[in-house]
C-alpha cells in the first residue's frame, strides 16, 4: 500500500513538475531564431546576436508576469497557468511523509549524486524538462480520476542535466511543509526529496524510496526569461562568443537561471561571465550564483574575478551553498581562502560562516587536504551558537572537522569540545582516531562525557591499547554504552574488548566480574568476528554465557563463539553448557546424540526418498544425469574427520 | 590456501576461520552459476552444497533426492532418519532432514544433515549437506553455514 501511494505521489509530483516546467511559451521571434542556429559557417557574418530581448514584456502595472501559478493541497487538482494562457491540471498526492523501512524519519544525511536526467525535452531546443528516463510513468497514473498525465516523453537528442550536487542537503520533510493547501517552503529543496541513502541508480528504481515529492515548490518554476535566454545561449559557439557584445552577455546572464546556467557548457558561461563583466557590474542572485559554481570546471572556478566571488558570497546562504557539487565547492573554497596573495585567517574570519558553509559542501576528503587549516577553522565556529537547522555544516561534517584535529582536539577547551560535540551524533564521530577520542574522554572527564549520547561514537574508536588504558574505568564504560542503538559502530570496539577482558589485561576485571548482559552486548556486538578470538577464551566467554542461559545474546554471536573452537573443544564442553548454546543459537535439528541409537522413524523425506528412489540415485538428478565428477566427490568417505 | 569466502559462482558463503574448497560441476564438467558441487571440511564437519535448476522441486523433495543420492553414493554405511523440519536461509523457506550412519556392524559412525533452499531470485536449488562424527558440532557448523549463505543478487 505504502509503494502505491508513493508511485501515484510520484506521478502526480512529476506531472507537476512537467506542468510547470515544460509547456514552453512561444519565445521571441529573435531568440528562437538564435537557439535553432547551428552556427555559421566560417566566413559566415557574426550572427544577429544584439537583437536578442533581455526580458519579457512587462505588464501594464509594471509587474513581470507570472510564469505560473500552483495551489496545492493533499488531493488537490492543481491549476498551472503557463504565460501563454495554457491551463494544465495534474492531481497532487496526499503529501504523506513516509518512515524509511528502519523507522527512522527520512530525513538524514547528504544527498551526493542521483545520476543524471535530461533536460531539454523533445529535442526541439525549448528548454523543457525530458522525464522519459524516469520510466513510464504513466502507468503510475491510477485512472481513477481525472488526471492529466501533462507530459510528453521526449524524443532525441538533448543535453544532460547532471544531478551531481543538485539535492545536497536533506531536512526533515516534515519541517518543510507549509500551510494546509499551500505549497510548502521548501527553500532550496531541503525536505522535499526525503532521503536518498539507498538510491543508487535512475529514478524507476527509487521503490525503496519513501519521502515526499508531493510539493516541489517553486524552485522548479521558470520564467519566460530564463527559458529564452537559455535558448538563446545553448547554440552559441566560441565564434559566436568572441563576436557577441558585451551588453548582450551582460543581459543573457541576467536571465539565465540556474537550471539553464547548470546546464550549460563551462565555457560558454566563463565567456558570457567575462563579456558580461566588461559591460558593467553583474548582478546575480543565489541561485544564479549556485547555477554558475554548479557549472564552472574548477579551473573557470578558480579565475573567477573577485567580484563575482565576493557576489557569489553574497547571493547564497546558508544551506543553499548545498547546491555546489562538492569539488566546486572545494575548488571555490581553495581559490578564495588558499591563494598564494590570501591571508588564510582573515578571509576567514571576512568570509564567516559563508566559509564554513563553502566547506560543509565539499567531501570530507577535502577536509584531509586542508588538515593544517582545521584547527583555524574550528575555532572559527561560534558552536555554542551554531544553528544546524540554517548552517550548511551538518554532524557528519564537524565529525570530521573534529577527525581531523588530530591530537589538537583534545586541547581545545572543554566547553568548545561538548559545544561541537552537542550538534553531532554518536557515529558521526568514528573517524576520530582511538588515542585522540581517549585524551578527549580523559580532558572533558569520563564522568561528564559519558553521559552524552555522542559517547558511543567516541568509545567506537578506542582499540586495545586505550581500552587497556581504561583500567577498571571499563565497567563503567559498558554500563553508558547503548548497545541496541549503536552496535553496527561498537563492534570493533566490543571484540577488543572482550579480547582485552579475557586476556586478564585489566587487574581486577574479568568475565566472572562482568554483568552478563554486559557480556551479551559485546558479543552481539562483536558478532561478526567474534570467532577470531583466541579459542581459551571462546570457551571463557562461552561459559560465563551459561550463567544466564545465553539470555540476551543473538543467536548469531552464540553460533560465532563456537565457530571459532575446535571439534574437540566443542566436545568438551559440558553437556549443560552445550545444550544451552544449541538452544541459543537455534541450532538444535533434534540429532541428539549419535551414539544413543535413537531414531526419528519414519521421516516424510525418508518416505518420499523410497517412493522416487528408482536405483539409478546416482546417476541422475531431476532431468539431468550426473557428471562423473560430482560423483567421485560425493562418493568420498563422509564420516571420517 | 582457505577461503573465507567463497563467492565464485553468484552465492556468496562465509566460511568463518577458511576452508579448503574442491569445486565440480554438478551435470556438466565444470561448475557454474547454474550448476555446480562444492566440498570442504568445515570446522571438522565434511560439508558439500550443490546448486542447480530447481524444476519446480520442493525443498522436501530435495530432501529426498539428497538422501538417496548420499546412500547411493556410500554403500556401505546404513542410514537411519532422525528428524526433519523447516529453515530459512538468507529470508528463503527451506528443509532439513536429520539421519545417523551405522557400519556394516550396526555400530554408529556418525550422522548429519541435509538442508535445501530455492533462491528466488535466480531459482537455483541449494542443498548443503554436513556429515560427522559428533552430533552437537555438526548442528552448530550445519547452523552455521546455513547463516553465512547469501543468495547471489
Amino acid at each position: 500500500m505504502i509503494r502505491i501511494v508513493m508511485l501515484v505521489t510520484m506521478f502526480s509530483v512529476v506531472a507537476a513538475l512537467v506542468g510547470t516546467i515544460s509547456l514552453s511559451p512561444v519565445g521571441s521571434g529573435v531568440s528562437s531564431a538564435l537557439a535553432q542556429h547551428d552556427g555559421p559557417p566560417p566566413d559566415d557574418p557574426p550572427p544577429d546576436v544584439p537583437e536578442y530581448q533581455e526580458t519579457p514584456p512587462e505588464k501594464p502595472d509594471g509587474e513581470p508576469p507570472q510564469p505560473s501559478h500552483t495551489e496545492s493541497g493533499p488531493g488537490q487538482v492543481v491549476q498551472t497557468i503557463q504565460g501563454e494562457g495554457q491551463v494544465i491540471q495534474t492531481l497532487q498526492g496526499e503529501g504523506e511523509v513516509h518512515g524509511t523501512a528502519q523507522g527512522e524519519s527520512p530525513s538524514q544525511g547528504k544527498f551526493q549524486d542521483v545520476g543524471s536526467l535530461h533536460l531539454g525535452g523533445d529535442g526541439d531546443g525549448d528548454g523543457e524538462v525530458d522525464l522519459s528516463r524516469f520510466g513510464n510513468f504513466e502507468q503510475f497514473s491510477d485512472g481513477s480520476r481525472d488526471a492529466q498525465p501533462a507530459f510528453a516523453a521526449g524524443t532525441g537528442e538533448a543535453p544532460e542535466f547532471d544531478f551531481k550536487g543538485f539535492f545536497r542537503e536533506v531536512h526533515d520533510a516534515s519541517a518543510a511543509q507549509g500551510p494546509a493547501g499551500q505549497p510548502a517552503d521548501v527553500g532550496d529543496l531541503g525536505g522535499v526529496f526525503g532521503s536518498f541513502e539507498q538510491f543508487d541508480g535512475e529514478f524507476q528504481d527509487l521503490t525503496d524510496f519513501e519521502g515526499d515529492f508531493n510539493q516541489l515548490g517553486e524552485f522548479f518554476e521558470r520564467s519566460d526569461a530564463a527559458k529564452d535566454a537559455f535558448n538563446a545561449a545553448k547554440d552559441l559557439s566560441l565564434r559566436d562568443l568572441d563576436n557577441l557584445s558585451s551588453d548582450l552577455a551582460h543581459d543573457l546572464i541576467g536571465d539565465l537561471d540556474f537550471f539553464a546556467l547548470h546546464d550549460l557548457d563551462s565555457t560558454v558561461v566563463e565567456d558570457l561571465l567575462h563579456s558580461a563583466e566588461q559591460a558593467g557590474d553583474v548582478l546575480l542572485d543565489g541561485r544564479q550564483a549556485q547555477g554558475i559554481l554548479g557549472t564552472l570546471d574548477q579551473e573557470a572556478i578558480k579565475g573567477l574575478s573577485e567580484k563575482l566571488k565576493d557576489l557569489a558570497y553574497d547571493a547564497i546562504d546558508g544551506q543553499g551553498f548545498l547546491l555546489i557539487p562538492p569539488e566546486n565547492a572545494a575548488a571555490f573554497f581553495e581559490s578564495s581562502l588558499l591563494g598564494e596573495d590570501s591571508d588564510f585567517t582573515a578571509k576567514l574570519a571576512e568570509l564567516g560562516d559563508d566559509a564554513h558553509n563553502l566547506l560543509a559542501a565539499a567531501d570530507h576528503e577535502f577536509y584531509a587536504e586542508i588538515g593544517d587549516k582545521m584547527e583555524e577553522i574550528f575555532d572559527s565556529i561560534d558552536f555554542e551558537n551554531l544553528d544546524l537547522g540554517q548552517s550548511a555544516l551538518d554532524g557528519p561534517d564537524i565529525g570530521a572537522i573534529l577527525a581531523e584535529l588530530g591530537d589538537s582536539l583534545p586541547g581545545k577547551g572543554r566547553n568548545e569540545i561538548l559545544a561541537a560535540l552537542d550538534h553531532t551524533a554518536a557515529r558521526d564521530l568514528v573517524a576520530i582516531e582511538g588515542h585522540v577520542a581517549s585524551d578527549l574522554i580523559a580532558s572533558v572527564g569520563l564522568g561528564e562525557v559519558s553521559t552524552l549520547a555522542q559517547f558511543d561514537g567516541l568509545v567506537a574508536t578506542l582499540g586495545v591499547r586505550e581500552i587497556q588504558g581504561l583500567g577498571q574505568d571499563i565497567t563503567e564504560v559498558l554500563d553508558s554504552l547503548d548497545f541496541r542503538a549503536n552496535s553496527d559502530i561498537l563492534d570493533g570496539f566490543s571484540f577488543d574488548a572482550l579480547h582485552v577482558i579475557t586476556s586478564g589485561d585489566i587487574e581486577g576485571t574479568n568475565l566472572g566480574n562482568l554483568d552478563l548482559s554486559e557480556l551479551g552486548n559485546l558479543a552481539n556486538a562483536a558478532a561478526g568476528q567474534i570467532f577470531n578470538l583466541d579459542s581459551g577464551q571462546l570457551q571463557d566467554i562461552i561459559a560465563s554465557g551459561h550463567g544466564n542461559d545465553y539470555a540476551n545474546w543473538d543467536p548469531i554471536a552464540v553460533s560465532g563463539a563456537f565457530a571459532g573452537l575446535e571439534p574437540d573443544e566443542i566436545v568438551d564442553i559440558d553437556p549443560q553448557t552445550l545444550h544451552a548454546a544449541l538452544l541459543a543459537a537455534d541450532a538444535d535439528f533434534g540429532l541428539q546424540d549419535f551414539n544413543l541409537g535413537v531414531s526419528g522413524g519414519d521421516t516424510a523425506f525418508d518416505l518420499l526418498a523410497a517412493a522416487v528412489d528408482q536405483g539409478n540415485a546416482l546417476t541422475q538428478d531431476g532431468s539431468q544425469a550426473l557428471h562423473q565428477n560430482a560423483v567421485s566427490l560425493l562418493q568420498q568417505n563422509l564420516f571420517a574427520n | 590456501m582457505l577461503l573465507t569466502t567463497f563467492s565464485d559462482f553468484g552465492f556468496v558463503l562465509k566460511l568463518d576461520r577458511g576452508a579448503d574448497v574442491a569445486s565440480a560441476g554438478w551435470t556438466e564438467a565444470e561448475p557454474s552459476n547454474s550448476q555446480g558441487l562444492i566440498s570442504f571440511d568445515f570446522g571438522g564437519v565434511n560439508a558439500n552444497l550443490v546448486w542447480g535448476p530447481s524444476e519446480n522441486r520442493t525443498p522436501i523433495e530435495f530432501v529426498a533426492s539428497t538422501y538417496n543420492l548420499l546412500r547411493a553414493a556410500q554403500p556401505n554405511i546404513t542410514f537411519e532418519t532422525i528428524s526433519e523440519g523447516d529453515v530459512t536461509v538468507n529470508d528463503q523457506a527451506g528443509s532439513f532432514g536429520g539421519f545417523r550412519a551405522l557400519d556394516s556392524g550396526g555400530e554408529a559412525v556418525g550422522g548429519g544433515l541435509i538442508g535445501t533452499w530455492v533462491c528466488a531470485s535466480d531459482n537455483t536449488a541449494f542443498r548443503l549437506t554436513m556429515t560427522g562424527a559428533d552430533a552437537t558440532v555438526v548442528q552448530l557448523r550445519f547452523d552455521r553455514l546455513l547463516e553465512n549463505f547469501t543468495c547471489s543478487s
